[in-house]
């Protein structure tokens, strides 16, 4: 063979095995452990904090709740939705072993004056006071704003898919929606 | 006005109808302009070296050396336009240690290597091996060990030797042409593949982007041909010079019938995305019917055209082939343009537009896209200062 074809050949090899050197040290220790990626990534992912429970833990303790909203315009959102991902409250219930089914006896409602929110002026409204240590307790957000930020009007939205209304038209301009409009079933 | 509706309200001011909201912003700006205009001035601009080595047209010979010589400098320089355009610029390489066959945006990587290391490199290496064996003997000092390390420890300049250079630098250039066409056919093909966009979907993507390639790797190396003979003091070749102007004719030509041809069966098949398309010509009027038709292409073609008949006085043509090579280079620019920037300024709903303005700043701005731009120049000035080709020992040898 001329010598310049393995010279080549010669510097071809070393630039093959300087590639695959370099490969060796570059390619991250897991990859292709379980496909095109590195194996180590899901168990990385896996370790995160959870933050979200899935609607069917939510439905085990909360059967009033959910019965109310699955039959209602409200159906298709998830508890989530207003509540929050609910992780944690899912797993100190869990732990303490309670639900929250009506005759489960932590249910606790009272009558409580909501007078004393700047925004608010509305008084005398039907307040579910938690017991759950704040830690653990999700929001329940009942003021105006909140329903508003799906219920407003707004020409972006195709009123075929949901229902808006003109705040400054809507019936009383101060009363909370809830008042009106029970959060889980809106038009009972 | 809070924040969050003040982002909007400004995202909105650029729009035009209903878009989706990820349309809003483009995602490939300038730089990905650039990624197949620089990939087919190097295809362009081998093909034109091939059309001397391969199809043996004589008159080519004194661009031989120039072609190849600009077609690397641009090559080394392909990949930096992506690399700057990546979210995380730094894990470029592991897209090449871990390469994804189905992937046919990495496949790039294999393509660039393949042409650059198996075509470009062996070509100039044998083209260059005897010189580069006689400077190495000739010169001192550092330079002389940079010779030495570039003839790669083959010192042998043979009868024999330099028949084999010969014989294998013909090979390469042959196995060379199908791999200039592979290389911005591939770039068509990444663009004419993507069948959600109906600007971009079309089979004859990869070939109408080969010709184009042509035409602006033809138009580049009679740019940088002129330059060179101007800064060195030296007389063009007119027969070169009109040959090359032949080509660049007859490429253009052909360059501008597919395009014509994609744009006949786009009008006739007449599908739903067409509305929407006639809407987005009239917006690219700038850079479509003004940059790449009338100046990119009408223009030089009705010039060197009318040179195929009349031969007008040399100074005239020289002036003339001059402004032609940067009309070309121009058109064929604006013609990236369109393709990459068009194709992203309509909603795939077919109901809106957004709008396109390259910053000045910042890795995506203009600023680095003309640093990027400059770069392959300083190379090929480096490159002819290291591997000149009028110190070549035979000027005219096929
Ligand atoms: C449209 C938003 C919305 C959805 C969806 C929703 N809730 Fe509520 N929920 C509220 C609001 C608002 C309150 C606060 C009511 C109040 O203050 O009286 C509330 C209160 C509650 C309470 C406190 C006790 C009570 O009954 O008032 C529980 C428990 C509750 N929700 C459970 C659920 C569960 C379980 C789901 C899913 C099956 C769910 N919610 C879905 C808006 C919602
Ligand atoms: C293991 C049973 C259990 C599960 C699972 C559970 N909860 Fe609860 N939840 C309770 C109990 C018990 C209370 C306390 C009721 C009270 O204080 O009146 C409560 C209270 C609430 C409240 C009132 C505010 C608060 O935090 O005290 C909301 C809202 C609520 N739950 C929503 C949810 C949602 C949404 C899920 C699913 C992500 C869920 N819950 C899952 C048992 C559970
Ligand atoms: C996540 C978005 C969302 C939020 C928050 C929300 N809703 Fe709704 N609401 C819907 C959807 C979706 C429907 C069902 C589609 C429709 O409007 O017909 C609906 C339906 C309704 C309806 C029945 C409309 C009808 O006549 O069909 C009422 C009333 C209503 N919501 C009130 C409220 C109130 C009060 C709140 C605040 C507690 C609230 N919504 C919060 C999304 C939302
Ligand atoms: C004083 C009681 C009252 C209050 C407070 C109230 N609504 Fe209503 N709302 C009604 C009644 C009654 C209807 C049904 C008749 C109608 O469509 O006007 C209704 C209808 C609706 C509908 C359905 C509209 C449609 O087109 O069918 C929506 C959505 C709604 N309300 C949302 C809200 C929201 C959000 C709030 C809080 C900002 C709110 N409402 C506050 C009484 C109230």
């Amino acid at each position: 063979m001329p010598q310049q074809v393995t010279r080549l050949i010669l510097v071809f090899a070393i630039f093959i095995g300087i590639f695959y050197t370099v490969r060796s040290y570059f390619v991250p220790e897991s990859w292709g452990e379980f496909g095109h990626y590195r194996g180590n990534a899901i168990r990385e992912i896996a370790a995160l904090e959870t933050k979200y429970a899935d609607i069917k833990t939510c439905i085990e303790c909360h059967k009033e709740n959910a019965g109310l909203l699955a039959e209602g315009e409200h159906a298709s959102i998830k508890c989530q939705t207003c509540h929050g991902p609910g992780y944690k409250h899912n797993k100190y219930y869990e732990l303490q072993g309670k639900s929250n089914t009506p005759d489960s006896a932590s249910m606790s409602t009272e009558i409580t004056d909501t007078s004393v929110s700047t925004e608010n002026t509305d008084t005398s409204i039907q307040k579910h006071k938690s017991t759950t240590p704040e830690e653990f307790r999700l929001r329940t957000p009942d003021d105006r704003k909140f329903c508003l930020n799906c219920h407003e009007l707004n020409s972006g939205r195709p009123e075929k898919a949901i229902k808006q209304i003109d705040v400054t038209d809507h019936y009383n301009m101060k009363k909370k929606c809830i008042k009106c409009h029970p959060p889980h079933a809106p038009n009972s | 006005m809070d924040p969050h509706s003040s982002i909007l309200y400004e995202a909105l001011s650029k729009v035009e109808g209903y878009i989706y909201p990820n349309e809003v912003s483009l995602y490939w700006g300038i730089l990905i302009v650039l990624y197949p205009y620089i990939t087919g001035l190097v295809a362009g601009a081998f093909i034109l070296a091939s059309l001397n080595r391969v199809f043996k047209v004589k008159a080519l010979r004194p661009i031989y050396e120039i072609s190849l010589l600009s077609s690397f400098s641009f090559l080394t320089i392909a990949t930096m336009p992506l690399i700057a355009h990546l979210g995380q610029p730094f894990r470029f390489y592991e897209m090449m240690i871990t390469p994804h066959l189905s992937s046919a945006m990495a496949i790039f990587a294999f393509v660039y290597l393949w042409y650059l290391m198996v075509v470009l490199l062996l070509e100039i290496w044998f083209d260059y091996r005897k010189d580069l064996v006689a400077w190495s003997n000739e010169k001192k000092g550092v330079l002389r060990i940079v010779y030495k390390v570039l003839t790669l420890g083959v010192s042998d300049t043979s009868q024999k030797a330099v028949a084999i250079d010969e014989k294998l630098g013909y090979a390469i250039t042959v196995i060379g042409i199908p791999s200039a066409f592979l290389l911005h056919g591939y770039v068509g093909f990444i663009f004419g593949s993507l069948k959600a966009n109906p600007w971009w979907s079309s089979v004859i993507m990869p070939v109408v982007f080969l010709f184009s390639a042509m035409v602006s790797g033809i138009a580049l190396v009679l740019f940088l041909y002129m330059i060179v003979a101007y800064l060195r003091k030296q007389k063009l070749d007119m027969d070169c010079l009109d040959s090359i102007g032949k080509f660049l004719f007859y490429t253009l030509i052909l360059d501008f019938v597919l395009e014509m041809l994609d744009t006949v069966h786009r009008v006739y098949t007449a599908e739903e995305s067409f509305d929407i398309l006639s809407v987005l010509m009239t917006k690219l009027v700038v850079t479509l019917s003004i940059g790449q038709v009338f100046f990119g292409t009408l223009i030089p073609v009705a010039i060197l055209g009318y040179f195929q008949f009349r031969k007008p006085e040399d100074h005239i043509r020289r002036a003339a082939y001059f402004i032609i090579s940067i009309l070309v280079l121009a058109g064929i620019f604006c013609m990236r343009w369109n393709v990459v920037i068009g194709g992203q300024l309509f909603s795939k709903g077919f109901m809106g537009f957004t709008t396109y303005k390259a910053t000045l700043f910042g890795t995506e701005g203009l600023l680095s896209s003309l640093i990027i731009m400059g770069i392959p120049f300083v190379i090929f000035a480096i490159l002819l200062w290291l591997l000149p080709p009028w110190k070549k020992q035979d000027l005219v040898h096929y």
